[in-house]
C-alpha cells in the first residue's frame, strides 16, 4: 500500500467531517439566537 | 514544474469558486464581479508566465495568491466563519463573558469554512510552485519534501492556529471597563415623531422617571435620546451616530420595527440593547434582550379569562398589521389547543373605513365574544360602529389601552402588562401629566434602564450582566429569563375599561 494514495481520500473525509460538524453547530446557534421568527415590526410594541 | 503549477491555478480557480458564493450573500450578484476577477486574472498572469518567464507575471500571479490566502482566507474564511463557528461557539457554551457569536445563514457560513480551507491549498500549492520555478530556473531537479518537512510544517500550522486562536478568545471575550469620567451613557433608541411620537414619548419619560429615581450611584448616568425619525435608513444612520460619535455604554429601545435596526448596532459594538418588543427573535442573549410579555403569554391569559367567563365562541375582526398578526396567531394556536372554535374570521386593511357589513357577518355566527385588536384611527371606527350596532361583549390584547376614545369599549376586556406596583402609573402620571401612561411599554422601559444601571454599580460588563440575569423583581411583575436566552418573560394580566378608564382586573 502506498501511504500517498490515502492523503486525498483522508483530506476529502476530513473537510467532510469539518463541514458537517459546522453545519450542526450553526444550525443549533441560529436556532437559540433568534427562535422562530415571527412578525416582523410592530407599532403597538 | 508544470504539475505544481496546475495545481496551483486549480486550488485558486476552486477557492475563488468558493469566495463567490460566500460574497452572493453580502454583495448579491455584485459577486460574480469579484468571482471573474479572481478567475481571470490569476489565469491570465500564469498563462503569460509560462509563455514568456516574465518575472512581473509570476509576482503578479503570487500576489493574487497571497491576496487569496490573507484576505479571504485568513480575514474572512479564518477569522470570521471559522473562529466564530467552532470556537466562539464553545466558548459561549462555557462563559456567559463570552457572546454568543451572531452567524449567519448555513451556506454563508459553509463557503467562509471552505474557503479558509481553500486557501490553505492555495498557500501550500504556491510554495510548491515557487520552490520548483527557483529550482528550474538554478537547472536543478525538483526538490523532494523530506520525511521531517511534513511534520515541521504540521507543527508550525499547529503554533500558529493556537497563537490565532489564541487572540480570537482574548478579543472575543467582553470585559468590564470603567465609563469614561464616570459619566454612562445610555442611548434612548424611540421616535419622538410621526405616528409612533406618542409611544416614543411616553417610553422617553419612563426612562427619565427612573434615572431621577437613582440614588447614591458611582456612576452619572446620562440620556442620550436618539430621535430615529420614520425610516429605517434615517434610523440606522442615527443610532449609528450615537454609537460612534456619542459613545452611548447601552441602549435602551422599544418598538419592534426599530429594535430589529439597532440589533445588529448594538452587536457591532459590543453594547448591551435592551428592547420593548413583542418580535421575539430580535433578543439573541448575546447583546439584545426583549422584555415584554411573548404573544403567546397574551393569547395563553386570554384564552383563560375567556374560559373563565364561560366564553364557547369567538369572533375575530382585527387589522392586518404585524404585531395584531402575532397576537392573532398565537391566539388562534391556543383557541385550538383548548377547543375552543372561532366562528368568524375577518382581517381588515388599514383603508378599510366601513365595517358594518363584516359586523352583520360576525354577530351571524353567533359568537360570545368579539375579538378586536386595530390601531388607531380604525379601532375608533370600528369600535364606534360596534357600538352603534349594540355590541358590547368585546375583548382584546393591548389595543384599549391606547385607544383614542376608550368610551366606545366600556367593558372590554384585554390582556396587557400586569402592572403590580399600580404607584409606578401613579407617581408616572403625577410626574408627566399629559403624557399617555402606555401600560404595555413603561413599566418594561423602568426595569430595562435598571438593569444596565445595576451592572455598571456592580462593576460588571453591562452585557455580561444582562447574560447572567435569571429572575428580575420587574415593575409588572417577576421577569425570568432562561439561560442563553434573550427574551425576558413575563405574564399579562387582565385589564377592563371601566368609567372611561383601563382597570387591573386580575390581581395576583
Amino acid at each position: 500500500m502506498n501511504k500517498r494514495t490515502h492523503t486525498p481520500t483522508i483530506l476529502a473525509l476530513l473537510i467532510a467531517a469539518v463541514l458537517a460538524w459546522a453545519y450542526v453547530i450553526v444550525a443549533q446557534n441560529n436556532a437559540a439566537m433568534g427562535g422562530a421568527v415571527e412578525t416582523p415590526a410592530g407599532l403597538l410594541h | 514544474m508544470h504539475t505544481y503549477a496546475r495545481r496551483s491555478l486549480l486550488s485558486v480557480l476552486v477557492t475563488a469558486v468558493l469566495i463567490t458564493v460566500n460574497h452572493l450573500y453580502p454583495l448579491g450578484t455584485r459577486a460574480l464581479g469579484l468571482g471573474a476577477v479572481l478567475v481571470v486574472v490569476p489565469t491570465a498572469l500564469l498563462w503569460w508566465f509560462r509563455n514568456t518567464r516574465s518575472r512581473a507575471a509570476f509576482a503578479g500571479y503570487l500576489l493574487m495568491n497571497l491576496w487569496i490566502v490573507v484576505g479571504f482566507g485568513l480575514i474572512k474564511g479564518l477569522w470570521k466563519s471559522t473562529l466564530p463557528v467552532f470556537l466562539g461557539t464553545l466558548l459561549a457554551s462555557i462563559s456567559t463573558s463570552f457572546p454568543r457569536p451572531t452567524l449567519g445563514p448555513v451556506p454563508f457560513e459553509l463557503s467562509g469554512i471552505l474557503t479558509f480551507i481553500g486557501s490553505l491549498f492555495v498557500l501550500y500549492y504556491g510554495y510548491r510552485l515557487v520552490r520548483a520555478n527557483r529550482d528550474a530556473a538554478a537547472g536543478a531537479e525538483p526538490g523532494k519534501p523530506t520525511a521531517r518537512r511534513p511534520v515541521l510544517l504540521a507543527a508550525s500550522a499547529l503554533v500558529a492556529f493556537a497563537v490565532i486562536a489564541g487572540a480570537y478568545a482574548f478579543t472575543d471575550q467582553d470585559r468590564w471597563i470603567a465609563p469614561a469620567n464616570g459619566v454612562v451613557k445610555i442611548g434612548v433608541i424611540v421616535p419622538a415623531s410621526g405616528p409612533y411620537a406618542i409611544l416614543g414619548n411616553s417610553f422617553l419619560k419612563a426612562v427619565e422617571m427612573a434615572r431621577s429615581d437613582l440614588r447614591g450611584t458611582k456612576y452619572q448616568y446620562e440620556l442620550v435620546l436618539v430621535d430615529i425619525g420614520l425610516d429605517l435608513a434615517q434610523a440606522r444612520t442615527a443610532i449609528q451616530r450615537a454609537i460612534t460619535d456619542e459613545k452611548v455604554d447601552a441602549i435602551v429601545g422599544g418598538i419592534s420595527h426599530f429594535g430589529q435596526v439597532t440589533k445588529p448596532l448594538a452587536t457591532a459594538a459590543r453594547i448591551p440593547h435592551t428592547c420593548v418588543c413583542s418580535v421575539t427573535s430580535i433578543g439573541d442573549g448575546a447583546y439584545t434582550f426583549t422584555n415584554i410579555p411573548s404573544p403567546d403569554a397574551e393569547a395563553v391569559q386570554w384564552v383563560q379569562e375567556a374560559q373563565r367567563r364561560g366564553i364557547r365562541q369567538i369572533a375575530l375582526l382585527t387589522q392586518d398589521y404585524p404585531s395584531i398578526h402575532g397576537h392573532v396567531t398565537a391566539l388562534k394556536a391556543e383557541l385550538a389547543r383548548v377547543g375552543l372554535p372561532i366562528t368568524y374570521v375577518r382581517e381588515f386593511a388599514d383603508s378599510v373605513t366601513d365595517f358594518r357589513s363584516m359586523i352583520a357577518q360576525a354577530r351571524a355566527s353567533n359568537p360570545d365574544v368579539y375579538f378586536v385588536e386595530a390601531l388607531s384611527p380604525q379601532l375608533e371606527l370600528l369600535g364606534q360602529q360596534l357600538f352603534e350596532e349594540k355590541i358590547r361583549n368585546m375583548a382584546s390584547v393591548v389595543a384599549p389601552s391606547v385607544t383614542q376614545r376608550p368610551e366606545l369599549f366600556e367593558g372590554t376586556w384585554y390582556t396587557d402588562s400586569d402592572l403590580r406596583d399600580i404607584g409606578f402609573k401613579q407617581r408616572f402620571e403625577k410626574q408627566y401629566p399629559g403624557t399617555r401612561f402606555a401600560t404595555h411599554m413603561m413599566p418594561y422601559a423602568y426595569d430595562d434602564f435598571n438593569m444596565i444601571v445595576q451592572a455598571f454599580e456592580r462593576g460588571e460588563n453591562p452585557a455580561v450582566y444582562i447574560r447572567n440575569i435569571a429572575t428580575y423583581e420587574g415593575t409588572a411583575g417577576p421577569l425570568t429569563k432562561a439561560p442563553g436566552s434573550g427574551n425576558f418573560q413575563s405574564s399579562p394580566a387582565v385589564w377592563v375599561i371601566q368609567n372611561g378608564k383601563p382597570a387591573l382586573l386580575s390581581l395576583r
